[in-house]
């Protein structure tokens, strides 16, 4: 199997940089944490306040570390791993499963109708997968978090996977926007490293596929990422049947 | 039950302050022998330790991070691997590296196990004292059978 490493002497050095910038960020925040988890109570109210920021500048610097390590060390499949067959409910699966922490604590509920098989190399599915169920999770709004994952086939033939959600949603003006490099449009208590949608399109554009956005403030998002026909394991005409389930 | 001698390749003092705070709050008992790097780590090794001045033995186990000067923890790896009287240790790589390639090249040289440094304090007190305590009392159980 081929692995994910950087293919270029600037993106392994950048990397690199990413990487040592990474170690001690994680030191930082643990340490803030530990200073907090000991003395809470014994110090100044004022030092508790600064200690508490210090923990939540260095998480989000580490997000961003992080988001940047992913992205940088992404290298598209061979066309032979990018034809291999997905059970786009396996990738789901795997997705779910990285999420757990972050589901239990929200109590997020996630229904599934039917996926299809596509030709593509499963890690990129999963990893899309994640990045867009934890957008809907990290940007929930006041109601218990509701998302649905389902899947169509379009007039082209193409497969269209959709994850609709319940949450803060945004201004359509940025639905565009929302895909370029460290784009936010919420603020840092959301998480998040601004680049995981734009790496969704970095996976999606070598499969020839599209990902894209409907959303209306306070009334939740609809994200969309579309497979070409040829990737579809299904015939074209043969319809993808609907049947409600829970993950 | 005696404490466990835990050897601890490590550049960053305040990492080591919090592997110690992990093996606390998962109440195992050790005793630490810490180097800079795996080359030191190593040159030790081959001397033999002297655990708080006791006679010198092997350690139970090796907690190793990737990133350290002179000898980065995967040659460390390689050298230990070629060493028959080193290769029984089990070796646990504490990392903050997110590169598959890491965790790939770690296992193929005989890592017992591959920690990714987490950033939340809870997160990583559990699973770095988690890890090494179920590596060390497989270790005991182990030559207890033996």
């Amino acid at each position: 199997m081929k692995t994910e490493t950087p293919h270029s002497t600037e993106e392994k050095f950048l990397q690199t940089a990413a990487h040592d910038l990474r170690s001690p960020l994680v030191t930082i925040t643990n340490l803030a944490q530990l200073l907090t988890l000991r003395y809470r109570g014994k110090l100044d109210p004022k030092a508790e306040e600064i200690i508490d920021m210090i923990a939540t500048e260095a998480l989000h610097a580490d997000l961003v570390v992080k988001g940047l390590m992913e992205y940088l060390s992404y290298t598209p499949g061979t066309a032979e791993e990018i034809a291999d067959q997905v059970d786009m409910h396996c990738a789901l699966e795997k997705a779910l499963t990285d999420l757990a922490t972050m589901r239990e604590e929200t109590g997020a509920a996630i229904t599934v109708t039917e996926l299809p098989i596509v030709r593509a190399r499963e890690s990129d599915m999963v990893r899309v997968l994640l990045h867009l169920i934890s957008n809907a999770i990290a940007f929930r709004g006041q109601a218990p978090c509701q998302i649905q994952v389902s899947s169509s086939i379009a007039e082209n033939g193409s497969a269209v996977f959709c994850i609709r959600d319940n949450g803060l949603g945004f201004n359509p003006k940025f639905a565009d926007e929302i895909f370029t490099p460290f784009k936010r449009l919420h603020g840092r208590s959301r998480g998040g490293s601004g680049l995981g949608l734009t790496l969704c399109k970095k996976i999606l554009d070598q499969y020839g596929g599209r990902i894209w956005a409907e959303s209306e403030e306070g009334k939740g998002s609809a994200f969309y990422f579309s497979l070409p026909s040829a990737r579809i394991r299904l015939p074209a005409d043969e319809p993808v049947h609907v049947t409600a389930g829970v993950v | 039950m005696s404490d466990f001698r835990v050897l601890l390749v490590e550049d960053n003092p305040a990492d080591v302050f919090l592997v110690e705070e992990a093996l606390r709050k998962n109440q195992v008992p050790y005793k630490l022998a810490r180097f800079e790097s795996g080359e030191d780590a190593l040159a030790a090794l081959d001397r033999g330790i002297h655990w708080e001045n006791s006679v010198a033995a092997a350690p139970d186990i090796v907690v190793l991070d990737l990133n350290t000067p002179r000898m980065d923890g995967l040659e460390f790896l390689r050298i230990v691997r070629e060493k028959p009287q080193l290769r029984q240790i089990p070796i646990a790589v504490l990392t903050s590296s997110q590169s598959p390639a890491d965790r790939r090249d770690a296992n193929a040289l005989g890592a017992a196990c591959f920690i990714r440094k987490p950033a939340r304090l809870q997160q990583f007190l559990s699973e770095v004292g988690i890890s090494l305590k179920s590596l060390l009392e497989g270790k005991r159980a182990e030559i207890h059978e033996n």
